[in-house]
Formats: structure tokens, C-alpha cells, sequence
């Protein structure tokens, strides 16, 4: 152990000759901690579906009865009395029979099976991009105190988990309830598309700004086009009208979370 | 001017050392926050010292897909998701305290995905409990498997010396000294500056963004670890503060 006093610089060493304190070298102490609980919601985005529409021939079967007036001809036996006049026998008449294809207009009514065109929709849903973010003050220091680091714990609570149809609830690896190391930015939430790519990230970044220690709750997601398909179809009406097929489910879910987080922040500053 | 220590035993025994003349020795008795930015040593101040240092590799297990059946057109898998959590050590404080956690070298933030294949992604982040520290893993897998992926952590945990204790504002002895009711001793490891290699940073900055729905992170070195191809934001990140123990 040594105490060294001289040419303007005091230091202090242990008894293995290790360096404990030194003037040239400042040293970080606590002069804060700070507890609060920030609440925030992460909100929803705009949503929007796109739709294929097609046929499917012959996928729709009616049972129907039918009326309609129409031209008929049918090939029937007919007897016809035909008189024929002459000047020595005079009148003559007789029936003459015989088959002969006789048209006419109908009223022809029936019950019976046919067959339609379905009509179908081929539906994914889209979240749209969106970027927000909100920032809280946790708490303040005194003025000038002009501090040099934050060390951050933060206790995490998700009441409303967001989601999307494709992936489920988004991945958080915050283990709620404990004390998580949180210091400078912590990603809550997190969701990947296929091509390896984050689509959305959330973040809580923990920083000082002035006197003032902030909590800002970062949102962002690009457009994203779910690989869920969900398909309708339906049969037109068999006078004609056309039919809306519809989805049997949403092809959308509701993005947004809601975070309770409590801070302890101990707030620091190095000696000169 | 010179480097002053001042130890004053009877009033509340603090211990000071500053840089001026002796004339001002009354004025850091007891420090306003803008005479904080003077002292080199304070016996009022909470002075932040080295806990414990636990390093361990996790060795996170594979995380197999499930390909029973399909959710969507053309595809050959289910979605599935589980939690796992490992120890990273164990400490004696009795208490959470304030820590500094590295992922393989580099000072981490929580949350941060430690592995991606097609999607199905793994990310993890630390937890102190009284005793123990533990790393909490959450995964999502769909068309791809999670191969099993060893991670190194290490972590820093800190005392800080809120309160003093005793009754003497200076001693020395041959193998030991004190100062400050015990603030200032030989018997802790203090954090102190360092602009070469240190051994951690310390920061009052933000580390990470998100634009674009993509991921930005710059620890508190400054070097950026990991940016998603889809990220189009302009965070740069700054460098903190050096420390070494």
C-alpha cells in the first residue's frame, strides 16, 4: 500500500502495488437514482387488404323452379278431317292423319338441378408502414450538475401483446416481471419477415437530455403483405346478379401493445 | 493551484480533494452539484466499484421447426415460439444492482437477436435477481431450424458507496488506507477513466434506433454491431465514456 503525494498528483495503491485512486484518472460515483414507471402504448397501424377475385366453373348447383315461355316444336301425329270439292262428286271429306312437326309458343314451368359459375376472392392483409415514437421524462437531476453516464434497470410488464396473422404474437425476449440490464436502448418487440429482415422493431432507448433523464418509446414497421390467404367464395344469385365473396377470417391483426416499464436509474458523473 | 486532500475530523468527517488553494477548503465541505465538476475525490459522493465480474458461454440449444403442417399456401411449417431461460452466474450481493452486460465481446442491449436463419430468429436478454444473473431466451422459428449457437456473456455488477461508515476521516497503516468514513479504501476495486482499452463504457446516450421497421445498434464504443438491411435512418451513436476497474 502506497500514498503518493507529488508533482500535483495524489495516488493510492493497494498492498498488491494495484492503483485504487489516482487524480489523473477520474472516477465515476452515483450522485442520483431515480424510480418511475412510464405506461405507453405502442399504437396500431393502418391496415388494408388486397383481393384477387376469379371464377370456378361449375361450382355452384341450384335447385330451382323454372318458368318460361317458350317456342317448342314437337314432331306429333295429327289427323285432320280435309274435304275436297269436285264437279261430279262434289264435296268430298276424309281424315287424314300424319306426323308433322308442330311449333308453337309455350309457357314450360319445372323444378331442377343446374349448375353455375362460383365466384372467388383470394384476400391478404396489409399493415402499413408507420414510424412514431413518444418521449417521457423519468425524472430530473439538479441544474448543472451536467451528469456523464446512466446505468439502467428496468422492470418490464406487456398487458396487450401485438401481433400479426403470419408470425402470432411479435417476439419479445424482455423477461417481464425481473430486473433487466437496460442500459441505453432496449428492443421490446420485434418481428422478422421471411427474407431475414426485421418488418418491425420497437425500442425503449433511456438517455439524458439536459437535466432531464428520458425514456423515448421508438416505433417502426415497413408495409407488410401477409403470406396468409384467406379465401371466399360464393354462387351468384341464378337470375344474374353477381355476389360479393367475402373472407371467412381477418387477414389483419391489431399491431399495437401496451408496456408498463418500471425505471430505476442510477444517474453518474466522473470526478475531474 | 495545487491538488489539495483535506480531511476534516470533526466536522462529519469528510475528506476531499480538489484542486485550488487552501482558502477554499470550506467551500467543497459539503458540494453543490456544479462543485461536483471540481472535486477529485469526495467522501459525500457514492463512488462506483466493481462487484463481481461473471463470465460464462451459454450454449443455447438447437430450436427445431415445426414442419407438420401449413398455415399458408406453399408453405410446409407451423409457426412455434418458447421461452428458455440459462444461468450466466451467481452473486452474493443479496440484491439486484447495477450491472453492464457484454454478448460476445460487445456491450449489449437487451432484446438483441442473437441469431436469424429465414426468419426464424432467437434473441435474448440479461436479468439480475439477488443471487443470481441469467440470460432470458425467447425464439420463433417457421420454415427454418434454430442451429444450437454457443454465446459468451459477461457481465459487470457494481457496488456504489451510498453511505459511509466509522468514524475516521484518514487513516494509514503499512498495508492499508482509508479516507472519507471508508468512501475512499483499499479494501475496493474502483472504477476509474481510461481512454485506451478499456474495460467497458459507460454512456448517458442512446445505443440503438429503428427506421423503416429495421434495427440499428451502436453500443456505447461506438462501433456499430449490427444494422438490418432494411434500416435507412442516420443513428450514429456516440462514444462513452472509457472505464477500467
Amino acid at each position: 500500500m502506497s500514498v503518493s503525494i507529488q508533482n500535483n498528483n495524489i495516488q493510492v495503491t493497494d498492498s498488491s502495488n494495484v492503483v485504487i485512486f489516482d487524480t489523473s484518472t477520474p472516477m465515476p460515483h452515483i450522485t442520483n437514482v431515480i424510480t418511475n414507471t412510464i405506461n405507453h402504448t405502442f399504437p396500431n397501424t393502418t391496415h388494408s387488404t388486397s383481393t384477387n377475385y376469379g371464377v370456378t366453373w361449375n361450382a355452384c348447383s341450384y335447385f330451382e323452379f323454372t318458368s318460361n315461355y317458350e317456342y317448342i316444336c314437337n314432331n306429333e301425329y295429327v289427323c285432320n278431317w280435309e274435304c275436297t270439292y269436285s264437279y261430279y262428286d262434289g264435296f268430298s271429306c276424309s281424315n287424314v292423319c300424319g306426323w308433322q312437326n308442330v311449333c308453337g309458343y309455350e309457357y314450360v314451368s319445372s323444378w331442377g338441378w343446374f349448375t353455375g359459375n362460383g365466384e372467388d376472392s383470394a384476400t391478404r392483409g396489409i399493415a402499413q408502414s408507420s414510424d412514431n415514437g413518444t418521449v417521457y421524462t423519468i425524472g430530473s437531476v439538479d441544474t448543472g450538475l451536467d451528469p456523464d453516464f446512466l446505468l439502467v434497470e428496468a422492470t418490464f410488464s406487456r398487458t396487450t401483446s401485438g401481433g400479426q396473422v403470419d408470425f402470432g404474437t411479435f417476439v419479445s425476449s424482455l423477461k417481464t416481471g425481473s430486473k433487466v440490464i437496460a442500459n441505453g436502448s432496449t428492443v421490446v418487440e420485434t418481428a422478422f419477415a421471411q427474407d431475414g429482415d426485421p418488418w418491425l422493431t420497437r425500442l425503449v432507448s433511456v438517455y439524458l437530455d439536459g437535466d432531464d433523464v428520458k425514456a423515448e418509446f421508438k416505433h417502426s414497421n415497413k408495409e407488410y403483405t401477409s403470406l396468409t390467404v384467406n379465401y371466399g367464395t360464393c354462387c351468384p344469385n341464378p337470375r344474374g346478379y353477381s355476389c360479393n365473396p367475402g373472407s371467412s377470417f381477418p387477414a389483419t391483426r391489431d399491431i399495437s401493445s401496451v408496456w408498463s416499464v418500471s425505471f430505476k436509474i442510477y444517474v453518474g458523473k466522473f470526478t475531474i | 493551484m495545487a491538488k489539495t486532500l483535506h480531511a476534516d475530523g470533526n466536522s462529519g468527517g469528510h475528506t476531499y480533494i480538489f484542486n485550488g488553494t487552501a482558502s477554499e477548503v470550506s467551500s467543497y465541505s459539503t458540494p453543490t452539484a456544479t462543485d461536483i465538476g471540481k472535486l477529485y475525490f469526495h467522501s459525500n459522493l457514492s463512488y462506483l466499484a466493481e462487484s463481481q465480474v461473471i463470465e460464462t458461454t451459454v450454449a443455447h440449444p438447437q430450436r427445431t421447426h415445426n414442419s407438420s403442417s401449413s398455415k399458408w399456401s406453399s408453405t410446409t411449417y407451423t409457426v412455434t415460439n418458447g421461452n428458455a431461460e440459462h444461468l450466466v452466474g451467481s452473486h452474493t450481493k443479496g440484491v439486484a444492482v447495477p450491472a453492464i452486460a457484454f454478448l460476445n465481446g460487445s456491450q449489449m442491449s437487451s432484446g438483441h437477436t442473437v441469431q436469424n436463419v429465414s426468419g426464424s430468429l432467437r434473441s435474448v436478454s440479461l436479468f439480475v435477481t439477488s443471487t443470481e444473473v441469467k440470460v432470458y431466451e425467447e425464439f420463433v422459428t417457421f420454415q427454418s431450424t434454430l442451429p444450437a449457437i454457443s454465446v459468451t456473456y459477461k457481465v459487470f455488477l457494481f457496488d456504489y458507496l451510498s453511505s459511509a461508515s466509522g468514524n475516521v476521516a484518514l487513516s494509514m497503516t503499512p498495508t492499508s488506507f482509508s479516507a472519507g468514513f471508508g468512501k475512499l479504501s483499499t479494501s475496493y476495486k474502483y472504477t476509474r477513466r481510461q481512454s485506451t482499452s478499456p474495460d467497458f463504457y459507460l454512456s448517458k446516450d442512446k445505443t440503438a434506433d429503428v427506421a423503416n421497421g429495421g434495427l440499428k445498434l451502436v453500443p456505447p464504443d461506438g462501433t456499430t454491431t449490427y444494422e438490418s438491411s432494411n434500416y435507412n435512418g442516420s443513428f450514429s451513436g456516440s462514444t462513452g465514456t472509457g472505464v477500467d476497474i
